[in-house]
């Protein structure tokens, strides 16, 4: 039996509604965020490699931070979720001197991270060692 | 027996072979990659991450610059106030302890307190008066009124909070830190890992 007329317009009417909770549950979890206009202006430039792009979409760094502590090297990416849903990610620094080498560190490792949807979060890590001049930051889904 | 009884053994014996076909060879994982097992305690990369978080507050405050180079520490008090028995703590300390001595910013002493012990700087003091061995070499070689004397005291706590609901039941886990000052008893830094909440639904 072929479907009627009436059965698609019911069809596309509940698949309507669907879309429409799925989107507004979505952001039900969504944070609102505040803060000083033009803050924290000394962003450094920095290049990147997207190779998830579906992933950039919910998680993204959109400046990056230098610094010293303790006379070691000190980078602060700072992340937003600028989707409608809440991202799960995970995230590792790696560390290496002024001849580009990698140094050995502890701190290779992926960290776990939930970010609600339209959030802003910081990614910060200091250098293990004081002959760190360089790093790599890599964002990665965590599904687990 | 007859031939539809040898059969159905035959099949039996060969689906029970079945199961041991498809378990999965053990394989290498990155131990907090995607693969990892998220568990409802702490787990593996949890500590990882407690002992990164704490290293960086206590580089961060900068209360070690104070001191001079290097600082020498001693690891006092190391207790598990949750519930669970295997927490490994020496897992975190030694990540700490690694991450702090580089550069030669904080050496730890290893003859006293609770972690990284060594007992042979303490037992080989007497073998001086031991004939077995050569005298000279004892004496420049051991503890004579030479073992450093730590400037600092670590001391740590792992502490847990539990709750639930009708619905779910949440475990918190915190790794509490701090450090004293030999010298006058004074806490000079304190500080919290980050927080590891496990939610499990269904209680």
């Amino acid at each position: 039996m072929q479907p009627t007329q009436t059965d698609r317009s019911s069809w596309l009417a509940t698949l309507l509604v669907a879309t429409s909770l799925a989107l507004v549950c979505g952001s039900c979890t969504s944070s609102n965020v505040y803060e000083t206009e033009n803050a924290r202006p000394n962003a450094i430039e920095f290049k990147s490699k997207i190779s998830n792009s579906s992933l950039k979409d919910k998680i993204d760094v959109v400046s990056v931070y230098v610094g010293q502590a303790s006379g070691l090297l000190r980078v602060q990416a700072n992340v937003v979720n600028g989707s409608d849903y809440n991202a799960r990610y995970m995230y590792k620094v790696t560390w290496y001197d002024g001849q580009g080498l990698k140094l050995p560190a502890n701190s290779d490792f992926w960290t776990r991270r939930e970010m609600n949807a339209g959030g802003k979060d910081e990614i910060a890590a200091i250098a293990p060692s004081g002959k760190a001049a360089d790093w790599r930051l890599e964002i990665r889904p965590w599904d687990n | 027996m007859n031939a539809a009884a040898r059969l159905i053994l035959t099949i039996v014996a060969a689906s029970s072979l079945i199961p041991a076909a498809c378990n999965a060879p053990p394989k290498r994982i990155d131990p907090t990659g995607p693969e990892a097992i998220t568990t409802r305690h702490l787990d593996y990369s949890d500590l990882r991450e407690w002992s990164d978080s704490l290293t960086q507050e206590m580089l961060i405050d900068g209360f070690l610059d104070q001191y001079p180079k290097p600082t020498i520490m001693q690891v006092s008090n190391v207790e598990n106030k949750t519930s669970i028995a295997d927490i490994n703590t020496e897992m975190v300390l030694g990540r700490i302890r690694s991450n702090l001595r580089k550069d030669n910013r904080v050496r730890f002493v290893a003859t006293l307190g609770t972690d990284a012990i060594d007992n042979s700087v303490r037992e080989n003091t007497q073998l001086p008066n031991d004939p077995m061995f050569n005298k000279e070499q004892a004496i420049e070689r051991t503890a004579q009124g030479t073992a450093t004397v730590p400037m600092l005291s670590v001391n740590t706590q792992i502490l847990s909070a539990y709750e639930r609901n009708s619905r779910a039941s949440q475990s918190n886990y915190e790794m509490r830190m701090w450090v004293v000052d030999l010298k006058n008893g004074e806490t000079v830094w304190e500080g919290f890992s980050n927080t590891v909440a496990k939610l499990q639904k269904g209680g």
